[in-house]
């Protein structure tokens, strides 16, 4: 995509990608006043920065890599705390995931991404819920392809065995 | 045959894609998306507005310094014109004329009609016409508009570029207060992270010692792996080391982190590399580090700031459990098991009673302190079937890494 003209191109740029912006905002912080804050943040600096976009990246890539630089940059986000939800039962004890609803099961694994450690929460997010590519997801969080997987198996491994009494095969 | 790694490759019967498939985050509600929308078209209008009348106020400018140019050249002009069309000619010599004063010239004005028209005013006291120079060619008209531009143009914000006032700004900002909040102060730039390094990176060889000070903590939060290289060669000059090295902490690769460690002096600025490099939180960066731990000259060390790290690589030290190198396996299990957290010791005892990576996680249980761990390992010690294996991580755990 060649470089498109200021103001009115950019204009319908970002209201293309706005919803599914905020959807990723919610997805990196897991709840929607930080997520406002953050798209807030990252729509003032394209705002700024307007003139900083080459071109030849997909314009939700570039928005998408302002949105990671300030969540990046907002340091507000709480220190992770290493434990496990109290909400997931000891795994030693019986069968946990009796008496668990379908739809906070949902939630749960949704808060379990957002909790994730910042790199691999964005890698997991944009292979799994933006279908990027490891090539795609590299560009954007400047880093190598090897690390884009490695990244991803160790989120992953950690899902798994956090949400071990969970994952019942079908 | 290869199987493919589940924690690599999605599978729609892997229990685990399935459940990310149905995650679910709040959705975003249509108030929300409105508010943002009107905030953004907001913002562009002002934008919009501030730069047409930006772009308004330069043209008058430059419509203005070009008129006034013209005129004032036009009415030189034309006076200089008509002085050489008359001196050419008529030649006559000038009757009464008096010549006094620092700025006569020895060519006359010539008599006739238009004499009234080009000479100047007298000077009623002395009585005194200076008469015009007819000699030099007068400059075209074109060539007056130039240099009177010339003269007129000031330095003003717009001949430099914008981006290098802003650099300029910030490092005015972080010289007159060096314990101001850099972040607020990058704010601007950080947009344009590229391109402020390489206007820092040029500007360094060029700049004083203080100014460098400044330029290096800029880098470390504007810079990436491109200024490594000049951040090295700084941190050899002894004034410059200590925040060169922390810029390196931000910027450098796992490998030339590993190299400052092995370099630097300063037990502080050590821990603090050591530090840089747990903090990085992946694979490469973590195995790294556990070289440290390996070695007795530097454990303690590497110990200590794992033991002080506000977010160790827990899941990569549980990565390299399985890693093919006995000691590299052993120093991660040492690392895990002085890390003082329950949620650690909680799946270390996981693993012994499943039989993952026991050997492992025995060795670490047995390096922390924790009352959990410690409970633990006594009742496994009178278990028939963990007897064995408490031994021989007993004997693992003293002499794998001295």
């Amino acid at each position: 995509m060649g470089r498109p003209e200021p103001d009115a191109d950019l204009d319908r740029l970002v209201q293309e990608h706005l919803p599914s912006t905020i959807r990723f905002a919610i997805r990196l912080t897991g709840n929607v006043e930080a997520a406002e804050e953050l798209v807030q943040e990252a729509l003032l600096r394209v705002s700024r920065g307007w003139t900083g976009f080459r071109g030849e990246a997909r314009f939700r890539t570039w928005l998408f890599r302002i949105v990671i630089n300030a969540f990046h940059d907002r340091r507000t986000e709480p220190r992770r705390i290493d434990q496990l939800p109290p909400d997931l039962a000891d795994v030693r004890g019986a069968n946990p995931a009796d008496g668990i609803l379908y739809d906070e099961l949902n939630r749960l694994m949704a808060a379990r991404v957002s909790a994730l450690p910042p790199r691999q929460r964005e890698v997991l997010i944009l292979m799994t819920y933006e279908q990027m590519t490891p090539r795609q997801v590299s560009e954007l969080l400047e880093i190598s392809e090897a690390n884009v997987y490695a990244t991803l198996h160790l989120a992953r491994q950690r899902l798994r065995q956090e949400l071990a009494p969970y994952l019942v095969e079908k | 045959m290869n199987t493919p790694d589940p924690n690599l490759t999605p599978s729609p019967d892997d229990p685990l894609d399935q459940l990310l498939r149905h995650a679910a985050w709040p959705e975003p509600s249509d108030e929300l998306v409105a508010r943002l929308e009107s905030q953004w078209r907001t913002r562009v209008q002002a934008d919009h507005t501030r730069r047409r009348r930006k772009r308004l106020a330069g043209a008058v400018l430059a419509a203005s310094v070009l008129v006034a140019a013209a005129l004032s050249v036009y009415v030189s002009g034309r006076v200089g014109n008509e002085q050489r069309l008359i001196i050419q000619e008529d030649r006559a010599p000038v009757e009464n004329v008096t010549q006094s004063g620092p700025r006569a010239e020895e060519s006359v004005l010539p008599s006739g009609p238009l004499r009234q028209q080009i000479a100047r005013p007298a000077d009623e006291d002395t009585g005194t016409q200076v008469a015009a120079d007819a000699e030099s060619r007068p400059a075209r008209l074109h060539e007056q508009v130039i240099f009177r531009v010339l003269e007129q143009r000031r330095p003003s914000r717009d001949t430099m570029s914008e981006r290098d006032t802003l650099l300029e700004e910030a490092i005015a900002a972080l010289s007159d207060n060096p314990k101001a909040e850099v972040n607020d102060i990058l704010r601007p730039l950080l947009n344009e992270r590229l391109s402020y390094e390489e206007r820092l990176l040029r500007h360094l060889p060029q700049s004083s010692m203080e100014r460098r000070l400044v330029q290096i903590r800029l880098l470390e939060r504007l810079g990436s792996a491109r200024s490594v290289p000049a951040l090295e060669a700084l941190s050899r000059h002894p004034q410059l080391h200590a925040p060169a090295i922390e810029a390196l902490c931000a910027l450098a690769d796992p490998i030339t982190l590993g190299r400052l460690v092995t370099m630097e002096q300063s037990t502080v600025l050590r821990q603090r590399v050591l530090a840089a490099l747990l903090g990085r939180n992946d694979l490469q960066a973590t195995a790294i580090y556990l070289n440290f731990v390996r070695r007795p000259e530097t454990k303690p060390a590497a110990l200590y700031v794992l033991k002080v790290a506000p977010n160790p690589p827990v899941d990569a030290l549980f990565h390299l459990l399985d890693s093919p190198d006995y000691a590299q396996r052993m120093a991660a299990a040492v690392a895990l098991g002085r890390l003082e957290n329950p949620a650690v010791v909680e799946r270390l005892i996981a693993m012994v009673r499943h039989d993952v990576k026991r050997q492992e996680a025995l060795v670490a249980l047995l390096n922390n302190s924790g009352e959990d761990a410690t409970r633990f390992v006594g009742l496994a010690r009178h278990n028939q079937l963990l007897i064995a294996a408490v031994r021989s991580a007993e004997v693992q755990a003293r002499f794998a890494i001295p």
